[in-house]
């Protein structure tokens, strides 16, 4: 109860939209880790919450196209496989599956606070600027414990029970399928973070990043990073200057 | 000094540290659809809003209304815009001739470029590059993931929100040009680009774990399909889904629906005992 409490409240300061939650607690490495903490085990927490992670590794914070809510994917889906004694290939569909309903609460929070704006309005009318700044941080508050706090709680606290019932009622080649799916996921992750960073002359260092990785079992991330960033550094240092050679390109046409 | 004092009020580096303070912690806390971020911008105004004019609430209240107005960009290099805004604010209060639309119209022109830049950096770019590391470490239950995560978040979150506003509020309008126009932004992202795509294409086989379970015997011999496609190409079965994915979600298809489809491919597949 006092745990489901406590989750309840991450959610909250999860989501009080400020850089504070934004990287302390909203990715689901970070909110994996104090839930983890939370139910006294805060190494699991990380790894199942690592897990989840990668299958939102493409996520955006613009508001774009996320299939799965993020927030709660991570809190909740680590919150209920911790409990659950879930493998992470679980943890992850579970917490995908939590996601796709937690996008509501987004949408929830942005249409609420949309009556703010207009009470802003008339503090501005009377040059009131403690007012407007009031009601920038203080009912906004209130809505998130609404969307996310309360049900967060709920999830954590009666969770468990249902996805215990219902992994009790999966038979066993169901239950392979399921891990399967866990395994499966992270490549949308992969799929949707591609998208952004994907350029057509670039993409070779994907496969060169593959290559080294798939025939050499190297997968170290950090080193990886330093030859990418050595790369990065050797490929600009060599391209010419392009204004040139586009005017060159325009005069042969 | 004297000069000062008469054409008005000069704001202190206080005042910009204080706004860029009251921005970083305020910008999304009542973030809506109907106006995004503008409660957030007036409530990085106004205070100095009211330090330019101390004896003029008319102009407060004139200054406040135009910054109540829609307002919607990437919070971190946006803020190029914020300082920018100010420094015409600042010179408006002291008499030159800067219209309110001339404010406006800036504010509404550089937003969208500006977030485009930043959504690029921040999103697309820094964070993927520092998380992937970060995940490598903790999911080996190392500590160090989250440390590293959320200094490395939260510095760059702030660092890059004040350097935008300081140097908006210094160059004024030129500062976009720089940005917008000069080579940094593209070796920025060409170099961030490829250091993302190589730790990319490795992250492929660490973290999409997997495998083909698929094995037959053949003429009283067993064939394991695992073994035949490591020796071509170790770890083919991650590289087709990611690959098939992002093909799918850059044809148009809804990025909810390829989930469901390698949701719905993996169960059968792994209930069937051909993946695992």
């Amino acid at each position: 109860m006092i745990q489901a409490v406590f989750v309840g409240l991450l959610a909250w300061a999860q989501s009080s939209s400020n850089p504070l939650g934004w990287w302390l607690i909203r990715e689901p490495l970070m909110a994996g880790f104090w839930v983890g903490l939370i139910y006294g085990k805060p190494v699991e927490g990380l790894i199942i919450g690592a897990a989840i992670n990668v299958a939102f590794l493409g996520w955006n914070s613009t508001g774009g196209a996320n299939p799965s809510d993020l927030y709660s994917a991570g809190l909740l889906g680590t919150a209920v496989a911790i409990q659950s004694n879930m493998s992470t290939e679980q943890a992850v569909v579970v917490a995908v599956s939590i996601g796709v309903i937690g996008n509501y609460a987004w949408i929830l929070f942005m249409s609420i606070n949309s009556m703010l704006p207009s009470i802003q309005d008339k503090y501005a009318e009377k040059g009131d600027v403690r007012g407007i700044m009031l009601i920038q941080a203080i009912p906004s508050q209130a809505v998130v414990i609404l969307v996310r706090g309360v049900p967060a709680f709920l999830a954590a606290f009666y969770g468990p029970t249902v996805i215990d019932g219902l992994l009790a009622a999966v038979p066993a080649w169901g239950i392979a399928g399921f891990n399967t799916v866990g395994k499966v996921l992270p490549a949308v992750g992969v799929a949707m973070l591609l998208k952004y960073m994907a350029r057509k002359d670039l993409l070779v260092f994907f496969g060169l990043g593959f290559a080294v990785s798939a025939y050499m079992g190297m997968n170290n991330l950090l080193f990886g990073a330093f030859i990418g960033a050595a790369m990065g550094y050797i490929y600009i240092s060599l391209q010419p200057k392009e204004v040139v050679v586009n005017a060159r390109e325009e005069d042969e046409i | 000094m004297a000069e000062k004092v008469e054409t008005g009020v000069s704001l202190t580096q206080k005042d910009i540290e204080m706004a860029t303070l009251r921005w970083w912690l305020m910008s999304h806390l009542s973030y809506n659809y109907q106006r995004m971020q503008a409660g957030g911008f007036a409530s990085m105004i106004g205070p100095i809003m009211k330090k330019l004019y101390p004896d003029k609430p008319e102009e407060v209240i004139a200054g406040l209304k135009r910054h109540m107005m829609f307002f919607n960009t990437e919070p971190r290099w946006g803020a190029v815009i914020h300082g920018i805004t100010i420094a015409l604010e600042e010179q408006k209060a002291k008499g030159e001739d800067i219209s309110e639309e001339t404010i406006i119209d800036l504010k509404s022109s550089l937003m969208g470029p500006l977030a485009g830049i930043g959504d690029t950096i921040s999103g697309a770019l820094y964070k993927p590059v520092l998380l992937g590391i970060c995940l490598g470490w903790a999911s080996t239950g190392s500590f160090l993931g989250p440390l590293v995560f959320a200094i490395g978040m939260l510095g760059y979150d702030y660092t890059i929100t004040r350097l935008s506003i300081r140097k908006g509020y210094q160059l004024g309008t030129t500062a976009v040009t720089t940005i917008l126009e000069g080579g940094l932004f593209k070796k920025l992202t060409t170099f961030f680009s490829i250091m993302g795509l190589f730790v990319l294409g490795i992250m492929v086989c660490k973290f999409i774990t997997v495998d083909v379970a698929l094995q037959t015997v053949v003429a009283g011999k067993k064939i394991v399909f695992k073994e035949l496609f490591d020796q071509i190409v170790p770890k083919a079965l991650p590289l087709a889904l990611t690959i098939v994915s992002w093909r799918a979600i850059m044809k148009g298809y809804r990025v909810i629906n390829v989930l469901l489809c390698l949701f719905a491919f993996a169960l059968i597949g792994g209930a069937l005992g051909i993946i695992k």
